[in-house]
């Protein structure tokens, strides 16, 4: 039994002690790490996850189970898209010096896919990101915890060794295409500042 | 099969509000009052299961609770029914993959629903709204069966049985709740003509039955709160 | 009904054949069960990862008849899109093949052998039993209950099956699953090569035991006694010289290869994808496919030696037929990496020509205006 109310104790402590707080975006500019600075309009929720990598936001419109704008920051050579507890997650593509637009691709598709995945890759081309050249792809993936499938877009570009990245993702039926004009012009916005 | 997980963070959520939130959040989208008379609801196909727990713990699937409750809770829809008023229809045309793909999308609204608007992760820029849809795409499932909304019901119910009593009995002799059955659910209705999901409930309680048809009447009234008829 | 004679060494208990299961009745045990598996197919047929193609599923329902005999009305065979080592069949008859499980095998008779295995499950009714075992109801409710159809799984042998049997029953279903493969006219030899050749891959991922790293082996028999039964009790059989059915099998699944080669890079565990693909290249010499991926495995590796043996593994799948147009793309990178313009240029020119559609083509062109 006692094992049984520690193992209760604790999830009731992960559950209650650290709701994640979501902060309502305003219309001004916002602040990102590694000086990305984007103008999001009123409508979307902001959650700082600093625990994970300095690098990491995320925005949302209705929750994240139907919507989500990603944001990966300025992730330096050697780090994951995403840390577990501060950590790099045992066998975790990390973001390496010299990647190219379908390497980017490549890691992206692979920190989505742990464990096996549907992710498709449906189009991968130059794109405008920050002032700069940059790079998007597009791909579709079957979320396997409730078999909805998700379309996504991701925008991007590598500036002094950092990789920055914008992902777009959201149920194929009325969420992406509802609301990704709204993300596109979040990551127009887009400017990294030295 | 996510959604018995999902059960588990609704348990986790709901123990973890029940000092500091109660009930606050709208249970209806804004500017919604009633329907229409005669509107006629569809009643997709209900994701209900019934467990009995047994004296270790063991929650056991029951087909035969299962089929039971099914037809009790369909019976209790019916009996909300009045002349001229709501009509409640099964949903039987084809399940087909639009079917399918609405479900589980309806299913991942009840998810965000369920924590950013009555759980603890509030959404601000919802301004405590109950402001979800699932687009005008959810119009296909009226295609076989014309009609003016869609109901989903999901209910999961575990029940003690003789030998999980008595461990009940024995554990409180030793300071301890073990719990005996528990009920967990939502429902919600979605205007087929926009997608919007006009009203949501959800239930979670440690007692309740579903196997006999009072008790299920009990069960609908309390996930059909403040259901705009 | 076949014949069940117990074989010696593969330690089956003594016991008579169980009827055959009826429709019981809704409030028993197995009614619920039954109710649950069925509410569990029904989603399954609506799952975008189910294959829904109706030759090959024929192909693998055909399968599964030559070996279930008059079981076989009660079988109904789904292929699901996953890239692992499986296939289970609940207590209701439905059976579930992963196309990892069919990517991996060389011939039909190794696909008969664990289908074999699992109709065997069915037939001795090990389901039921399971849930019956108080002491495991705990672990049966969490498999049966908990694990999402296809969900995700860290390793190759995560799952055996929906449900985890005892030693004694998989003894028993290895018995009697061989019995049906000799049956059915299938050579019983090729029955231990499925798990050596399983074991052999999750051996290539290096960092411990691969046998306690994998819940299939912590749940069936040990792989060595159980490959040590397997070969003794087929060694007894007859048959050593029939088909084992790999042309029919390699026509059945080809127009998949390609897409489930891509699914197995997807699982990230590159020591075991490159095991797998040296040991298809192995096996056929002339397939330029699995050529082209063992180069992908190895670059995405990127190990000490790796890139090496990816560039080698390449320029050896443009000799072979069915290496894909990708295989141009792969060097064009490797050029453009190292700097070789023209020759950049040259491969790139060969994928788009032979994709002018392919979904990076917008990326590819700015490469090739691209100036050293």
């Amino acid at each position: 039994m006692k094992k049984l109310g520690a193992a209760l104790t604790l999830l009731l402590l992960a559950a209650c002690q650290k709701p994640a707080v979501w902060t309502a975006v305003t219309p001004l500019e916002s602040e990102l790490p590694g000086g990305l600075r984007v103008r999001g309009e009123a409508g979307w929720n902001r959650l700082d996850t600093h625990q994970a990598g300095t690098w990491n936001v995320r925005w949302t419109v209705n929750g994240e189970t139907l919507d989500r704008l990603w944001f990966f920051a300025g992730v330096p050579a050697g780090q994951p898209l995403v840390r577990v507890r501060g950590e790099v997650p045992k066998g975790a593509a990390v973001f390496k010096e010299g990647m190219q637009a379908e390497d980017v691709a490549e890691l992206f598709e692979s920190f989505l896919s742990a464990g096996g995945s549907t992710f498709r890759r449906d189009r991968l081309a130059p794109h405008p990101f920050a002032g700069g050249d940059g790079f998007r792809f597009d791909y579709t993936l079957i979320r396997k915890a409730d078999d909805v499938t998700l379309k996504g877009s991701a925008f991007g570009a590598v500036r002094g060794g950092k990789l920055y990245l914008i992902v777009f993702q959201a149920p194929r039926v009325h969420y992406f295409a509802a609301l990704l004009p709204r993300a596109e012009a979040v990551v127009k916005s887009a400017r990294i500042e030295p | 099969m996510g959604a018995i997980r999902g059960v588990a963070w609704m348990l986790a959520a709901l123990l973890c509000l029940a000092g500091t939130r109660a009930g606050a959040q709208e249970r209806r989208a804004e500017g919604v009052t009633g329907l229409k008379a005669g509107a006629t609801i569809l009643v997709m196909p209900l994701d209900v299961e019934l467990y009995a727990l047994t004296a270790g713990g063991v929650r056991e699937p029951k087909a035969e609770w299962t089929e039971k409750a099914r037809t009790n809770l369909l019976e209790a829809l019916r009996g909300r029914e009045r002349p001229g008023g709501l009509r409640f229809i099964p949903f039987e045309g084809p399940a087909d993959e639009t079917v399918a793909e609405l479900g589980h999308l309806n299913a991942a609204v009840a998810e965000a629903i369920w924590w950013h608007h009555f759980g603890p992760m509030h959404l601000p820029a919802k301004r405590g709204q109950l402001d979800w849809t699932l687009g005008e795409e959810a119009a296909a499932l009226a295609k076989a069966t014309p009609a003016d909304y869609a109901l989903y019901l999901f209910l999961r119910d575990s029940t003690a049985t003789g030998g999980r009593v008595a461990t009940i009995a024995l554990m409180a002799v030793a300071g301890l709740n073990v719990g005996g059955g528990s009920q967990v659910g939502y429902a919600d209705l979605v205007d087929l003509r926009t997608g919007q999901v006009v009203w949501f409930n959800r239930l979670v309680r440690m007692s309740g039955d579903v196997r006999e048809p009072a008790a299920a009447k009990a069960t609908l009234d309390n996930l059909l709160a403040e259901f705009p008829e | 009904m076949l014949a069940l004679p117990l074989l010696a060494g593969a330690g089956a208990a003594a016991q008579d054949p169980p009827a055959k299961p009826h429709a019981p009745a809704l409030g028993s045990e197995e009614g619920g069960l039954r109710a649950l598996c069925d509410r569990e197919e029904a989603k399954l047929l609506q799952s975008p990862l189910l294959v829904r193609d109706p030759a090959l599923t024929a192909y693998v329902q055909a399968v599964c008849c030559r070996l279930a005999g008059p079981l076989c009305p009660e079988v109904r065979v789904h292929i699901l899109r996953t890239p692992y080592f499986n296939a289970s069949m609940a207590p209701n008859g439905m059976m579930q093949v992963w196309t990892g499980l069919l990517l991996r095998c060389a011939d039909e008779a190794q696909l008969a052998t664990i289908l074999g295995h699992e109709i065997a499950h069915y037939h001795l009714r090990h389901g039921l039993d399971q849930l019956r075992d108080a002491k495991s109801r705990s672990a049966f409710a969490t498999l049966a209950l908990m694990v999402p159809i296809a969900g995700p799984l860290a390793s190759l042998g995560a799952v055996a099956g929906g449900f985890a049997y005892s030693r004694d029953h998989e003894r028993a279903a290895d018995a009697e699953g061989l019995e049906r493969l000799a049956e059915a006219g299938y050579p019983a030899g090729e029955a231990p090569r499925v798990w050596s050749n399983l074991l052999e891959e999750l051996k290539a991922e290096g960092g411990g035991d691969a046998a306690k790293r994998s819940r299939l082996f912590a749940t069936h028999p040990p792989e060595t006694e159980r490959q040590r039964a397997l070969e003794a009790a087929a060694a007894r059989m007859a048959g050593a010289d029939r088909d084992p059915g790999r042309a029919a099998f390699r026509a059945a699944i080809a127009p998949f290869r390609m897409g489930w080669m891509e699914d197995e890079l997807k699982r990230r565990r590159y020591g075991e994808s490159v095991a797998l693909l040296t040991r298809l290249c192995g096996e056929d010499p002339q397939d330029g496919l699995a050529r082209y991926f063992l180069g992908e495995a190895c670059r995405l590796r990127d190990g000490d030696g790796d890139a090496e043996r990816a560039r080698r593994a390449y320029g050896e799948a443009l000799e072979l037929p069915g290496a894909p147009p990708e295989v141009h793309r792969a060097l064009g990178r490797l050029h453009r990496r190292a700097g070789r313009m023209p020759e950049m240029r040259a491969a790139y020119a060969r994928y788009l020509a032979l994709r002018p559609d392919a979904e990076d083509a917008e990326m590819i062109k700015t490469y090739l205006k691209e100036t050293p």
